[in-house]
């Protein structure tokens, strides 16, 4: 009983916690290619994209423990291939990874992470972010994922209700690699 | 009477064969080593180490940098002697800046500290300067804490790149202590009456590896 207590607290802050801290944005995060070890925040909102300016940022902080549980807790949507990846949880928290073709210093693939909330109106303005995504962060990315993105787009613009079915029907709980 | 005399010593050895093939004697009571902690600046080997101890090939995958925080639990690991040990939890973080006070608190929440630092970048200034930071800061949060074993385990790595490689890998530590900058990292440590023990490995080598973790481990025993 306490236990169940506890897990509803928790599922609360955690939507509470979003809902404050997190706008109906877009966050982007991105290494630094250089290995320095410097990380790039952003936040795309109404067409408009911003860098968040300190890690300490709540924006940044928040966002960054989204990534830890998306990438821990959800469940791989197979709704895209190729260089692109979503991992997705039932309360709608998306994660998806997108690999550039530009590599880091040492030659390592340097992912981008896109962290949105599914079942809300950001998800229409997902397609636009992808598309200019080499401008903000800098990075070359595939024009070979143009299909994969064609029918993301397809997807987020369904209803929520269809979505979450799809989810139900097709997301896979897989061990995070 | 003999016929039933030899069914049950036949049955006797047959389920003992059984036993002796399932259940290996030293999976029966292995070592536990507790919780590891992996930290280091991008591309200092992290999720080669954890590739390494969890018993995966490493160098077949293209290599990719670590976007989030990980946890592994009940790591089998087996030394060449054939012992068996069990590190309950490594816990893996991407070595960006908007980490290390996520690493800090992992340090005191954790038994084994390792901290990773790439060789090959040991005349980079910058890097330096970045390294020294993060080690003094370590070091600070596990002086200040409440852990009975205040050790922090630094390992050298990209050895095959570094200025060290002309050096076999087992001398490559005696060397190493010699190093201006090695050596101030290690000063630190007394500092906090923290104990600094400081390896050095090819991780890509698996041989080498083997061997750096049969130092740690029995420097842990101690």
């Amino acid at each position: 009983m306490t236990v169940k207590n506890d897990f509803k607290n928790d599922a609360l802050k955690e939507d509470l916690v979003r809902d404050v801290v997190l706008r109906d944005a877009i966050y982007i995060y991105a290494q630094a290619l250089d290995n320095s070890g410097e990380t790039d925040y952003w936040c795309a909102s109404n067409s408009e994209v911003y860098k968040l300016s300190k890690y300490s940022d709540p924006e940044a902080v928040v966002f960054r423990e989204f990534i830890d549980d998306v990438q821990t807790n959800g469940r791989h949507w197979p709704i895209i291939a190729g260089n692109l990846q979503c991992r997705v949880t039932w309360k709608g928290n998306c994660l998806i990874t997108v690999k550039p073709m530009t590599l880091d210093e040492a030659g390592r693939l340097s992912p981008v992470l896109l962290f949105l909330n599914i079942y809300k109106n950001q998800r229409r303005d997902v397609i636009n972010v992808l598309e200019t995504l080499s401008n903000i962060t800098g990075r070359e990315i595939s024009d070979d994922d143009d299909n994969g993105i064609n029918h993301l787009e397809r997807v987020l613009n369904w209803p929520r209700w269809r979505i979450f079915l799809h989810i139900a029907i097709y997301s896979r709980r897989v061990r995070n690699d | 009477m003999i016929k039933m005399l030899w069914k049950g010593s036949f049955g006797f050895f047959a389920l003992n064969k059984a036993f002796q093939y399932f259940i290996k004697e030293d999976e029966v009571y292995p070592s536990y080593l507790g919780s590891f902690v992996v930290w280091g600046r991008p591309n200092s080997g992290k999720t080669t180490f954890i590739s390494r101890l969890c018993g995966q090939d490493v160098g077949l995958n293209s290599k990719e940098a670590t976007t989030s925080k990980k946890k592994y639990k009940n790591i089998k690991f087996k030394v060449n002697d054939g012992t068996l040990f069990t590190i309950n939890e490594i816990v893996d973080m991407p070595g960006t800046m908007d980490r290390l006070d996520d690493w800090l608190m992992q340090v005191v929440d954790n038994d084994h500290v390792f901290y990773l630092i790439d060789l090959s970048r040991l005349t980079d200034r910058k890097y330096i300067s970045q390294i020294e930071w993060d080690v003094r800061r370590t070091i600070e949060a596990l002086g200040k804490s409440n852990k009975e074993c205040k050790r922090i385990n630094i390992i050298a790595t990209h050895i095959d790149e570094s200025q060290f490689r002309q050096f076999p890998t087992e001398n490559a530590n005696n060397i190493l202590q010699d190093n201006d900058v090695i050596r101030q990292i290690y000063e630190t440590t007394s500092e906090y009456k923290v104990s600094g023990y400081v390896y050095s490995a090819n991780l890509m080598d698996k041989d080498s590896f083997q061997r750096l973790m049969e130092s740690v481990i029995n420097d842990c025993q101690k």
